[in-house]
């Protein structure tokens, strides 16, 4: 590419501290915009989850046959019929080289780890009955020990949350700069400070969640899986 | 199946629904009225709120037989010829928004916030819309926007050097 002209010579309006109106907002305001709920494509089925009530426990018998006969009901999926093939939700960033990722399933195979874990998928003619689906699908769980309390999680008798892990610990994120390598010895400071003070923090899990959370509409063509013709995927916000 | 008939956004419509069908799917699914969202199923959002007979109701906690001849009013009725309401104004100008999925449930019960206080100061703003969540902005602008609306909306221009939205 070629540049035809030099750049206008006039100076650029100052741009901080300024407030700036949105450009997108037009659609967002008047709910003219296109979230991913609003696409129809012909013929569409749509899921619907069966998820854990409970926040451990071994899935010993899953019984989809009344679901499977269900008005409008497509199929019915568990983690066991598609194990080999769905892999694990990958982790964008390990945050040390030696994290130790227990695993994500798409749908729980053997173990359900958390409130709300998977471990059906309906696929149906429609959103309710795909919904009414999700009631009739039967499942066993064998209960296993909770862990709540992060402090009592790290400790070496603690149960584990996930049980082909040796520990809770997924990784140590060092903090302090002469350990880190990025400042001087903190121990040092802390002994040569004329005042110390002592305060416990806690601090939430922080998970950016925005509202219609990460989604897609998928359109399948033959053997292979394409997405549809307006594909709408958010991915970051907020 | 009942019958059930509706004035929504000022067109009349006569529609065959099931008992259990939420009003908010009603509007979506049956009329396209796709500017009103479903954000939590659980009523805890408030992203789905629409006016029922001019009251701020969460769409997806009313069934839509008991909106039989009623008067809906969603985001997508709110402005005429173009013309903005003095909300979605406000709320465009203040910087009230950044994804914008409760922004249609943001503007309809705040609407109905300043019909019945006219002037509301940031407490009872806040206390107004405390049923609409926003997971993007923090809340701080969605109330100057209400606060700017609720003085149009009221005759009360505000003086421009007060405006401008924190960001």
């Amino acid at each position: 590419m070629t540049l035809l002209e030099e750049p206008a010579a006039a100076t650029p309006e100052k741009e901080i501290g300024k407030a700036r109106r949105r450009k997108e907002d037009a659609r967002l305001i008047t709910g003219r915009t296109t979230w991913t709920d609003n696409m129809v494509l012909p013929g569409m089925l749509h899921l619907a989850f069966v998820r854990s009530p409970v926040a451990h426990g071994k899935i010993t018998n899953i019984d989809v046959s009344v679901a499977q006969q269900a008005p409008g009901v497509i199929a019915v999926l568990t983690g066991r019929d598609v194990a080999d093939e769905q892999g694990s939700l990958p982790c964008a960033w390990p945050v040390t080289p030696d994290m130790v990722n227990p695993g994500h399933p798409s749908i729980a195979v053997d173990e359900v780890n958390h409130v709300g874990e998977a471990v059906a998928v309906i696929v149906a003619r429609s959103k309710t009955a795909a919904q009414d689906a999700v009631e009739l699908v039967d499942v066993d769980y064998d209960l296993l020990p909770v862990v709540l309390d992060m402090e009592e999680a790290v400790k070496a008798e603690a149960d584990l949350c996930h049980d082909h892990t040796e520990s809770n610990t997924s990784y140590h994120f060092v903090f302090d700069a002469g350990d880190a390598g990025t400042g001087a010895d903190t121990e040092q400071a802390f002994a040569d400070a004329e005042v110390v003070v002592s305060r416990r923090f806690v601090q939430q899990r922080l998970i950016p969640a925005f509202m219609e959370p990460r989604s897609v509409v998928v359109q399948p063509q033959g053997t292979t899986t394409r997405s549809g013709p307006r594909p709408r995927s958010r991915t970051s916000c907020g | 199946m009942t019958q059930i008939n509706v004035r929504v956004d000022g067109a009349s419509y006569s529609d065959d629904v099931e008992p259990r069908t939420l009003l908010v799917h009603y509007l979506r699914e049956q009329l396209g009225k796709v500017g009103t969202v479903v954000g939590c199923d659980t009523s805890n959002c408030g992203a789905c709120t629409v006016h029922l007979d001019g009251e701020a109701v969460k769409s997806c906690t009313v069934f839509a037989v008991q909106a039989d001849g009623s008067e809906v009013t969603t985001i997508e009725g709110i402005s005429s010829n173009g013309t903005l309401h003095p909300m979605q104004k406000a709320f465009h100008e203040m910087h009230g928004l950044q994804c914008g999925f409760c922004t249609p449930g943001m503007i309809m019960a705040s609407i109905d916030l300043v019909n019945d206080n006219p002037d509301p100061s940031e407490d009872e703003v806040r206390e107004g819309i405390e049923g609409n969540l926003c997971r993007c902005t923090g809340y701080q602008n969605i109330v100057r926007a209400v606060q700017q609306a609720a003085g149009e909306m009221n005759g009360r221009p505000a003086a421009a050097d007060t405006l401008g939205a924190q960001s």
